[in-house]
């Protein structure tokens, strides 16, 4: 469970964590800005798109997983999607999440309300599972993208 | 002036907690990682070891134990292993000024400088113990497995801090040893056969000399233990003592594995240039190799880089695991060649390269199944044998071995592997909603 404490070190983590690459605009109009933007941008133009820069933004903390059952379908995920869970993000209100509660891990919505924190699947979204200090339930990563095969 | 600190990450009992990442039900219980072909045990959790299962024990040996406490029971999973190695040197290395991979959990790092203004030796402490402990959540979060940090201004310092940090659990996995106000008598509290950089037989001397903890063997004349213990003795000595001789990158002489690495005067950027590098540090390692008669089942690349515009150093790294161990240079070259296949990327500009050889066995192991073909072993190791007399006589060499090299398939028993969670799309962790 993780505390107030964690999100604390949000500012010095994201200062000291620096994105990989962030996805820009493929633009075909000339830029005219001070020569080290464009350089930068004719490197970024000749390299072919990459799934990984897209969908991966922190290569050490990023896992995948397959979600099997329909318990949130109403969030969109299906039966065998993968998931890209990203362990480096923080928790907020309505992300999804990979959760372990107890020897067990399940996939939830976190829900964060009057200072308490719930979480949630399709079925329970009207009463919600309180998650206190005594719960043994831990975070493991958030979801970030949900790859659905058509 | 701040005192330069050098920070020792080890990973606590590495294997189970890369097993307890994917898989809940090992959490707070006894648990051992046994090694190929389910031989021995090669790693333990908190709780077997409380229990009193010992490293190296042979399975049969404590079976009993085993099944009288319910102890989980897990085949080693080196890919797994390897792959959240790469990631937890990856997270380390944004933070380094310098980074030196020392084995599969252990690094070595420079942490950055305070800025001016942090003046009295408590507040460097406590600023210096903060950036460690967040450096400690950020790999917990991030991967899920436990590190402990020493500090120090030395190397040696840094493993004896690492050391405490582990076994005191009110130090919360964090410990500076720099300028600490107990230093002697926590020094007193050290045992010789513990210090980094001992050995055994120079353990032993050392206590038939009276000589038998940290403390105590500062205080040993230079001179004197310059004679009887050789250069890597006194500079172990002078490292106690708070005095730096190890850099990033300088090895004392007990080795878990052989690491050869070094960092590029120029910026390289060709693949070519890359694999003379490669070619030889392997040569260099695979000549320590055989010199100590090992065979290694484990090699791994690693490399620094930067990209274009971006000073930013990612590390990146690759692993094989080898079926048929070996220390045959050409080989291992050539392994060598396939982990920087998976490393190497057009356009980014290589700052370090490295080649770590782990997972060693004696010269006279040799596992073969009915269907693999053997390759002429003695006349590899007469080769071999060739090869180091002519290079010894010599001196200085640069040999280019241009054989095709023999690969085998081999599966070792490994009747209870976890599966390849993070290296094979088939056997991702699942979860049932």
């Amino acid at each position: 469970m993780y505390t107030s404490n964690t999100l604390c070190l949000k500012k010095v983590l994201i200062t000291l964590f620096k994105k990989d690459t962030v996805p820009i605009e493929h633009s075909t109009k000339p830029v005219n800005g001070p020569s080290g933007f464009s350089t930068l941008l004719e490197n970024f133009i000749e390299r072919p798109l990459d799934l990984n820069e897209l969908l991966v933004a922190h290569p050490a903390a990023t896992f995948f997983v397959r979600a099997t059952g329909t318990s949130l379908e109403g969030a969109g995920i299906k039966t065998n999607d993968i998931l890209i869970v990203d362990r480096s993000l923080f928790i907020a209100h309505n992300k999804l999440a990979v959760i372990r509660l107890q020897e067990e891990f399940t996939i939830k919505r976190i829900i964060l309300r009057d200072a308490k924190m719930f979480i949630a699947d399709d079925s329970c979204i009207d009463k919600p599972l309180e998650i206190t200090q005594d719960t043994d339930c831990e975070v493991w990563g958030i979801i970030t993208f949900i790859i659905h095969q058509v | 002036m701040t005192t330069k600190r050098f920070a020792l990450v080890d990973c606590n009992n590495f294997f189970v907690s890369c097993e307890r990442i994917f898989n809940p039900t090992l959490l707070n219980k006894p648990v051992v990682v046994l090694s190929s072909n389910d031989a021995c045990v090669i790693a333990r959790s908190n709780e077997a070891k409380k229990l009193g299962i010992k490293m190296g024990e042979p399975l049969f040996a404590c079976k009993e134990l085993i099944k009288r406490h319910n102890v989980q029971i897990l085949s080693s999973n080196f890919g797994l292993y390897s792959d959240i190695s790469n990631r937890i040197m990856q997270t380390l290395c944004e933070h380094a000024t310098d980074l030196e991979v020392y084995s599969i959990d252990e690094a070595f790092m420079h942490l950055p400088t305070l800025l001016s203004g942090v003046t009295t030796l408590q507040e460097q402490q406590f600023y210096y113990t903060q950036y460690a402990q967040m450096l400690r959540k950020a790999v917990y979060k991030n991967i899920g497995v436990p590190v402990s940090i020493g500090l120090g201004p030395t190397k040696t310092l840094a493993k004896v801090a690492n050391g405490l940090a582990k076994k005191h659990a009110h130090l919360e996995g964090v410990f500076d040893i720099t300028n600490h106000a107990d230093f002697d008598a926590i020094l007193r509290t050290i045992e010789i056969r513990d210090i980094w950089g001992i050995g055994s037989r120079y353990a032993k001397f050392l206590i038939a000399q009276g000589i038998t903890n940290a403390y105590q063997f500062t205080q040993c004349d230079d001179t004197w233990v310059r004679k009887n213990m050789a250069i890597t003795g006194l500079k172990t000595m002078l490292e106690l003592r708070g005095v730096s001789c190890l850099n990033i990158e300088d090895h004392g002489s007990i080795k878990k594995s052989i690491i050869v690495s070094r960092s590029f005067g120029t910026n390289v950027t060709s693949k070519l240039e890359l694999q003379e590098a490669v070619s030889y540090h392997m040569t260099t390692a695979a000549e320590k190799l055989r010199a100590q008669n090992s065979i290694t089942g484990i090699i791994t690349l690693n490399t620094i880089y930067t990209r274009h515009n971006d000073p930013t150093r990612y590390y990146t790294s690759s692993t094989l695991h080898i079926a048929m161990p070996t220390s045959y240079t050409p080989t291992l070259i050539l392994y060598g060649f396939e982990c920087l296949e998976n490393v190497y990327k057009n356009g980014l500009i290589y700052k370090k390269i490295g080649v770590m050889l782990s997972n060693f066995y004696t010269h006279d192991f040799v596992q073969l199944t009915a269907f693999s073909k053997t390759p002429d072993l003695e006349k590899q190791s007469s080769a071999m044998r060739a090869v180091d007399r002519i290079n010894a006589k010599m001196g200085k060499r640069r040999v280019f071995f241009a054989s095709s090299g023999i690969r085998q398939r081999w599966h070792a028993k490994r009747a209870l592997k976890s599966p390849a969670y993070t290296t094979n799309w088939r056997e991702i962790l699942t979860i049932t909603i």
